[in-house]
């Protein structure tokens, strides 16, 4: 997994753009999406409550599923009960499958990523390795592309608000 | 959405008994090496003989660099791995992640080794601390918890 700041600013990128050319998309809608691009890494909540501690129970667990396509879209899903808004899920939905997006070019020490499509499919597919989850460049890229975005983002506004006086 | 918050616990109660029976079911799976699933650290700790001969993919924290051994855990167990023919030198305390072959219990033949300096995950933990915040930040301005209908609505305004 990039980091969670990494994934968010991609969000916040991919959601601000997105507006400028679909008017139902609103500022709200881009939180969602930077909502759904932390999903997946909810796998961290196994560094509050340790698998290995469940699994002493004599049950087999493992928090990855949370890492798959549908783990993240259930969980897109159940946010989507407490979200007044028609558009929440596949927004929310569209923010993890970015996040699965960066994730599969991570550098991985087998070669391979990781079994994305799961239960429907194991298959793991090649990964071209272009970064490691601890490194700071892709932060550093994602930042000064959303500081681009931000301010052409301002720049619309206030000719909007010019415009509508 | 759904009409009621009945239903709406309904979907969500339905759900996460999914979500849980699905961590149950990947959990009891074994390593499948034809599909790249190889056996991890997890494996190794519970059943370290069953794995001699085969390619593993582990990660661990560096505990001696000369020779190079790394500890890996899984909930309160640990054990101490020798990694031979690792084209790195990672320091003391830095995460690695190796894959190679497991010549006996305790050693991994590497084919390749990534190293991530412990600096380096104090600083993704640190960044992802703050995109956490920039986000509640952003519910906090554009949504407000609707106690009636117990949902998230949008809150009217220029943030919104």
């Amino acid at each position: 997994m990039a980091d969670l700041l990494t994934h968010v600013l991609l969000a916040y990128s991919l959601g601000t753009v997105l507006s400028w050319r679909y008017d139902r998309i609103e500022k709200h809608h881009v939180t969602l999406l930077m909502i759904g691009a932390t999903l997946p890494d909810l796998t961290r909540i196994g560094l509050i409550i340790d698998p290995g501690y469940i699994q002493g129970l004599g049950l087999p667990f493992s928090y990855f599923p949370l890492h798959t396509i549908l783990g993240s879209l259930i969980v897109a899903f159940i946010i989507t009960q407490f979200v007044n808004d028609e558009l929440a899920f596949p927004i929310i939905g569209a923010g993890a499958l970015s996040h699965h997006l960066l994730d599969s070019l991570l550098l991985n020490a087998s070669g391979y990523s990781y079994p994305l499509f799961w239960p429907v499919s194991s298959y793991s597919p090649p990964t071209p390795g272009l970064y490691l989850s601890t490194d700071m460049w892709p932060a550093l890229v994602a930042v000064a592309v959303s500081l681009i975005i931000w301010m052409i983002d301002r720049k619309k506004l206030k000719s909007e608000l010019t415009l509508g006086e | 959405m759904l009409a009621t918050f009945k239903h709406r616990l309904a979907v969500v109660i339905i759900l996460t008994v999914l979500l849980i029976s699905l961590f149950v079911w990947y959990g009891s799976l074994e390593p499948e090496p034809d599909v790249h699933r190889y056996p991890r650290a997890e494996d190794l700790i519970k059943d370290e003989q069953k794995y001699v001969g085969q390619e593993v993919e582990v990660g661990g924290r560096v505990v001696s660099t000369t020779p190079l051994i790394i500890e890996i855990e899984h909930g309160d167990d640990t054990r101490e791995l020798y990694i031979t023919g690792a084209d790195e030198e990672p320091n003391k305390n830095d995460r690695v992640t190796v894959f190679g072959t497991l010549e006996d219990e305790n050693t991994i033949a590497a084919s390749e080794i990534i190293v991530k300096p412990f600096i380096n995950y104090f600083y993704m933990y640190a960044v992802s601390v703050v995109a956490a915040l920039w986000i509640l930040f952003r519910i906090s301005r554009q949504f407000r918890w609707d106690g009636e209908g117990k949902i998230f609505m949008k809150r009217e305004g220029p943030d919104g």
